[in-house]
């Protein structure tokens, strides 16, 4: 990515909060969103992550303006906008399949904004270009939407939503269209967009890797509801429920049914911090332990993922150095063992 | 095997046939539109255009067209506003006996034209709407008309609704939106239903029939009076030169389909 | 938690949210009302008129039903319009079903080639098409001059005024609306399920007969009933093509009017067409979505 910073300057906006203010969003036989309440900062980039089904992209479309809640409000920049509708919230909106226009040229695609707001005429090429360059589509202004390849098909997505310096930029999973390196490569450009304009980002996704990749704070759905807002760094490290710790990362839990008190709550161990020793050998004091066998070794490059049987049955995963004291192999009996300050007490919300 | 080919063999032969029985009559009209004599003989025995002279030198025959062509043109523009509004409806809206609204629009197709050309003329003799362009442009829109709804509910059906919120999150108005991205969008089956609507219309001749008399003819009546008793040779002439039109209109219309096509397929 | 409700915009989430409301009449649907209001007045209205004017038109009662149904003559003319477009049904199944099953197996060249054939008389005016017939099927025709000069026949024969012309005219009419929703059905047919049953030892024509040909039996079912229906209306062709003798209720009903003013028996004929037509395509309904099968005297 190289272009000079006075491009994006340009084309900076000023970030606004987000209030989202006890959204209900109820369809016949379910709730979607679930009485939801977020403040988005202003400038902050803030990711909706969940699975299918768990009302992201419809709390999404609330804010939007395409879709009306049931209850709540919507506040954006401190002004009230739960009635305003979608044409006149000024947001930017980036959708997954790019919804490009295709009787346009890429060019008119993204002058359509300008020309809606009523921009002179002048300051609207200058400002399309600008806008193309910043996502280096510069030269590709006359061309369809259909003569171009999705990548660049959503970087012209991204300018049309840009160009205009809408207040705030929603994106409803904009890379799950496109294949994996493509994805990680815009991941990086909607990142650095994001820095130097200054916006505010809404981004929904399902993807875990690319929430951590990319936001300042991560707000994970369930169900229709918020299960726990932080930086990615809070999520992984502390998750505060059983569901978040397995939906970000990998994780291995021990239920309350495992130590005989089921409590609700859950034992949480990444698997970086479980470390290996040979059977019988000298644990480090204070360390919990469990027996087991060693069942599966992947060497994954960087290191090695070890998953071990424990004798119950159930299994526990562990990542290790490759160059590490004990070198593991199936069939190899092991301690499997961690610090207590790893060992997470959480929440168990995913009723078995 | 050789039953097989057999088989093959003679599928082959009754489509040729078939074939030349669909055809034929179609392109025999044209050499003999060019006869000599008024009995159109077949070949005929030397070249003229004495039928294509005496169609531009009466003015029955001029006035009927010019009336088929304005009656044309109104049922194309009144079919067209009234079947894309109902085919939004129909694709989009929420309204009470959904069903039997579809029936009722794509009822005209169904009903035997010698029907609708009694009832309509039954009522349209008490409002002294017979002999006018208005009641000819009435009853051929009824026609009309389901062709605009059927091409059109089809493109709406396909049409992503996704670029309308995208234009309205862009600043677009519904109003907007509609005429600077669903309509273009449409457009093509827009104009095909158009196309079609013209045709009905230009084409139609039972209704009009009934509707026609001597102060106002459109072009398939002055037709149908030249055939129904005796053979007047200038429908010769003008059944050439409206074959050539249609023809043509659909070829354009297909090329401009392939080329698209073609332009998207090199694009991809 | 179903999806349709959660994160697909395009379903659940669509931009319309006046859609979800529990109202009978939205924005959108308002714009069906112009055209319903259209229809019911150009359409609608008149055929109610004449449906009441068959009862009270020249004397109130069935008169009029009672002399259509009393009558051999006007019997004959439903006869007549019965067997007529029964006999262009079968010509049409017989030409087009080999036409539309060669369609599925012709190299694409030529399966396009023989998708012109059948496009060109669709596009081409109805009255054109009947005059070429008109002039091609008379006593000093080219299908006479042919048949006499291969010996077939030594003087004209007559091939229109008649029922010949008539079959000949309607069959060239309808063979389009026939061929094109057979060559769908017949399309969409898997191939290999015949490979399949000769494979099994069926001998090819055994194979075809059992296996393929039942497939194709709901879209050809509907073709057929649908040529039948659109028969039975036909004005313009019986008109010009047919003799005295083949009349069908279509001439007969314009001839009631036009020659003898006879408002209410006229209208009462065409009110027992329309039943009849609308007997049957309520039939055709329950094989096939009608909105895709169209076709007619257009």
């Amino acid at each position: 990515m190289s272009q000079n910073p006075s491009t994006t300057s340009t084309l900076a906006g000023t970030g606004v909060s987000i209030d989202i203010r006890n959204v209900v969003k109820t369809y016949k036989t379910m709730t979607a969103v679930d009485d939801v309440s977020l403040t988005i900062e202003p400038g902050e980039f803030l990711t909706l992550l969940g699975s299918s089904g768990s009302g992201k992209s419809t709390l999404l479309n609330i804010i939007a303006g395409f879709i009306d809640a049931d209850s709540g409000s919507i506040e954006v920049g401190g002004k009230d906008l739960t009635k305003v509708p979608p044409y006149r919230r000024d947001l930017g909106m980036v959708f997954q399949h790019y919804a490009l226009f295709p009787h346009m040229s890429v060019w008119d695609n993204v002058a359509f904004p300008l020309k809606r707001r009523g921009v002179a005429k002048a300051q609207v090429a200058e400002r399309v270009q600008r806008a193309l360059d910043v996502v280096e589509l510069g030269h590709l202004g006359k061309r369809r939407p259909a003569q171009l390849s999705g990548g660049q098909q959503q970087r012209v997505a991204l300018a049309r939503a840009i160009v205009f310096q809408p207040q705030a930029l929603l994106m409803d999973e904009p890379l799950g269209a496109l294949d994996k390196r493509l994805r990680e490569q815009l991941q990086l450009e909607i990142k650095r967009l994001h820095r130097e304009l200054g916006t505010t980002f809404v981004f929904v996704t399902h993807d875990q890797e690319e929430a951590l990749a990319m936001s300042d704070r991560i707000a994970v759905m369930r169900d229709g509801a918020l299960v726990q807002v932080g930086t990615p760094v809070e999520l992984y490290e502390r998750p505060a429920s059983r569901y978040t710790a397995e939906f970000l990362g990998e994780s291995n839990i021990f239920t309350g049914r495992t130590h005989g008190v089921d409590d609700g709550s859950a034992l949480v161990v990444r698997p970086e911090h479980v470390r290996l020793s040979a059977a019988g050998a000298e644990l480090p004091s204070g360390h919990n332990a469990l027996d087991g066998v060693v069942r599966e070794v992947v060497y994954l490059g960087s290191g090695l993922r070890v998953e071990v049987a424990l004798p119950d049955g159930r299994h526990l995963i562990t990542r290790s150095e490759v160059r590490g004291a004990l070198t593991p192999s199936p069939g190899l009996p092991v301690a499997a063992h961690w610090h207590p300050e790893h060992a997470l007490v959480v929440r168990d919300d995913t009723a078995a | 095997m050789n039953t097989k080919l057999l088989c093959r063999g003679a599928l082959v032969l009754l489509a040729v046939l078939t074939a030349l029985y669909l055809v034929a009559p179609v392109f025999f009209v044209i050499p003999t539109s060019f006869n000599d004599s008024s009995f159109l003989e077949f070949p005929p025995k030397a070249f003229s255009t004495r039928w294509y002279e005496a169609y531009f030198q009466d003015p029955a025959w001029i006035n009927a067209t010019l009336n088929s062509l304005q009656i044309g043109v109104w049922v194309t523009i009144l079919s067209v506003v009234l079947g894309t509004a109902a085919a939004l409806a129909m694709v989009r809206g929420r309204y009470p006996v959904k069903a039997l609204v579809s029936g009722l629009v794509l009822a005209p197709v169904l009903v035997p034209y010698v029907i609708i050309a009694l009832a309509v003329y039954a009522v349209f003799l008490e409002m002294g709407l017979t002999q006018s362009v208005l009641g000819f442009v009435l009853v051929h829109t009824a026609l009309a008309v389901p062709f605009v709804v059927i091409n059109v509910s089809a493109a709406l059906v396909s049409f992503d609704e996704r670029l309308e919120m995208a234009a309205m999150s862009l600043g677009a108005n519904r109003v907007t939106t509609f005429l600077k991205v669903t309509l273009p969008c449409i457009a093509p089956s827009v104009a095909a239903g158009a196309l079609f609507a013209f045709i009905t219309s230009f084409d139609e001749v039972v209704t009009s029939v009934f509707l026609a008399g001597p102060d106002l003819s459109t072009l398939p009546v002055q037709m149908w009076s030249g055939v129904r008793v005796q053979i007047d040779p200038t429908v010769a002439a003008v059944s050439t030169m409206l074959l050539l039109v249609t023809l043509a209109l659909f070829a354009s219309a297909g090329l401009v389909r392939l080329f698209r096509a073609r332009r998207l397929a090199e694009a991809a | 938690m179903p999806q349709e409700a959660g994160d697909a915009p395009g379903a659940g989430s669509s931009p319309a949210p006046a859609r979800r409301r529990p109202r009978i009449l939205d924005g959108w649907g308002l714009l069906v009302l112009p055209l319903v209001a259209f229809l019911l007045v150009v359409f609608v209205a008149p055929l109610v008129s004449i449906l009441a004017r068959s009862f009270t038109d020249p004397t109130t009662g069935l008169d009029n039903y009672r002399d259509f149904f009393g009558s051999p003559v006007y019997l004959d003319v439903l006869g007549n319009t019965f067997r007529i477009s029964g006999l262009v049904t079968l010509v049409t199944l017989l030409l087009g079903f080999p036409y539309a099953y060669l369609m599925t197996l012709a190299p694409p060249l030529w399966r396009n080639l023989m998708l012109v054939a059948v496009l060109i008389p669709f596009w081409t005016s109805l009255l054109v098409r009947t005059f070429a017939w008109v002039l091609m099927l008379g006593d000093t025709g080219v299908v006479n001059q042919f048949l006499m000069s291969i010996g077939l026949i030594d003087e004209p024969t007559q091939l229109i005024r008649n029922q010949t012309g008539v079959l000949v005219g309607m069959v060239q009419v309808m063979l389009p609306y026939a061929v094109l929703p057979m060559f769908a059905t017949m399309r969409q047919i898997d191939r290999r399920l015949v490979q399949a049953a000769e494979g099994l030892g069926a001998r090819p024509i055994s194979a075809f007969w059992r296996v393929y040909a039942p497939l194709t039996l709901p879209g050809v079912a509907a073709s057929c009933l649908l040529v039948f229906i659109s028969s039975i209306g036909f004005y313009v062709t019986p008109a010009l093509l047919g003799g005295p003798k083949d009349m069908m209720i279509g001439e007969l009903i314009v001839q009631q009017l036009s020659a003898v003013l006879r408002w209410g028996f006229a209208s009462a004929l065409a009110v027992v067409l329309l039943l009849v037509t609308a007997a049957l395509l309520l039939l055709v309904s329950r094989i096939v979505n009608i909105g895709k099968f169209m076709g007619g005297e257009r």
